[in-house]
């Protein structure tokens, strides 16, 4: 079947819990008795992640219409793997943006940078300009480009020429591109019941724990 | 001299490593991560797609004499709104793949980088050829493609199917030999009169 790329705005990120992962996926047979253990990794790594999200009850419906889109493992998803342990964003009132989602108004916050001269893919340091990013890229993010993510290791440098140094830059930047500071992925459900939770009488909000894996064969 | 080019060790405590084959075929040379996922570009920039569905069990190194022959097995469900990929592949026909390489390749990865940024070229580790092409289908779901291979020895071990005829003796022979015309035919004996 086709698979068709379901937008999951940030609107529907309202996390508890978020936890955005590299998976580096090595194998090892056992642990010897001696402790020694050799590690195989024989597999492209990926990303994963298992978000908890909260939804207000006015939001379940249209969330369900999304999930649906995605029929189970079939769709993927495109998501943003917020992130509050470096990127701490004030979180706008979620009325607001609801009345403006429904309207058809809703515009993300997405601050990109511009990576002047490009990088090659599993280059281990990009240079980028962070003079329109809203604060200065905190060591440890996650920042995609074209949705294939990537972190943040190490930074050096200020203003127009940042030096960063990044794991998991899976595909070639060419010059001037602009990369997400809101890391964005496409990510399929582990489950086909992932995301279609049950409800509860009287609770204002509808909690749900997701797991997705990142589609690489792409 | 090691199988593994310089730089890569084996014995390191985290190994690298992707299975990859590579089968030729009609319309060109098709390459494919034996049982993995994700698209992987090698040193020459040639892609190779992860496929999950793709298994090479029982692979054989020749040894002793044998020839190892072998298989490669695609199963899965079929998509009803999609084409019948068994019926695709039946019109193609044996001749598709018939004699036409299958090279099993190591690529070694010396670090996570080189997932994606290779270092070294994929290392030929089993060359085959193939020889046929099975369909299994079990029940309304599950569909098993089989394509069967033999290594460059195959069938040399085995009797040639020449019989003892003036024409088969010509094959063997490589030019005509009137000779067996005479050779005897039945295993008819003359009875002894005296004994």
């Amino acid at each position: 079947m086709l698979r068709n790329i379901i937008d999951v705005p940030s609107l529907f990120m309202p996390w508890v819990q978020v936890d955005w992962r590299p998976d580096w996926r090595g194998q090892s047979t056992m642990q010897a008795n001696d402790g020694s253990e050799q590690v195989v990794y024989n597999r492209l790594p990926r990303f994963v992640g298992a978000p908890q999200i909260a939804l207000p009850r006015e939001m379940a419906g249209h969330w369900r219409a999304l999930i649906l889109q995605g029929q189970g493992r079939v769709n993927a998803y495109r998501l943003r793997m917020i992130d509050p342990m470096t990127c701490r964003r004030r979180r706008a009132d979620w009325r607001e943006d609801w009345r403006a989602y429904l309207a058809g108004l809703y515009v993300e916050v997405s601050p990109q940078v511009e990576c002047p001269a490009g990088a090659a893919a599993g280059a281990t340091s990009i240079i980028v300009d962070e003079t329109t990013a809203p604060r200065p890229i905190s060591v440890g993010t996650y920042l995609s480009y074209d949705d294939w993510p990537f972190a943040v290791v190490s930074r050096s440098g200020s203003g127009a020429s940042v030096t960063l140094g990044v794991t998991m830059l899976r595909k070639a930047i060419p010059a001037e591109a602009q990369i997400d500071l809101v890391a964005r992925g496409l990510f399929v459900s582990t489950s086909d019941a992932n995301g279609l939770p049950s409800f509860e009488r009287g609770r204002p909000v509808v909690g749900m724990d997701l797991e997705f894996v990142e589609w690489i064969t792409r | 001299m090691s199988f593994f080019p310089v730089g890569f060790n084996p014995r390191d405590p985290s190994v690298g490593l992707l299975d990859l084959v590579s089968i030729d075929t009609v319309d060109g040379v098709f390459r494919f991560i034996l049982g993995g996922d994700g698209r992987f570009v090698d040193v020459d920039g040639h892609a190779w797609i992860g496929c999950q569905l793709l298994e090479a069990p029982d692979l054989q190194v020749s040894l002793n004499g044998t020839a190892p022959a072998g298989s490669i097995s695609l199963t899965y469900i079929p998509d009803p709104s999609d084409g019948d990929l068994v019926v695709e592949l039946r019109a193609l026909g044996t001749e598709y793949i018939l004699d036409r390489e299958i090279v099993f390749w190591v690529q070694p990865i010396g670090a996570m980088a080189e997932f994606h940024a290779p270092v070294h070229a994929p290392i030929r580790w089993l060359t085959r050829r193939g020889a046929s092409v099975a369909f299994d289908l079990s029940g309304p779901m599950e569909r098993r493609i089989t394509l069967n291979f033999e290594s460059i020895g195959a069938g040399r071990n085995t009797t040639s199917r020449l019989t003892n005829t003036t024409s088969d003796h010509a094959a063997l022979i490589g030019e005509a030999n009137s000779s067996l015309r005479f050779a005897p035919t039945d295993t008819f004996q003359e009875q002894k009169l005296f004994g």
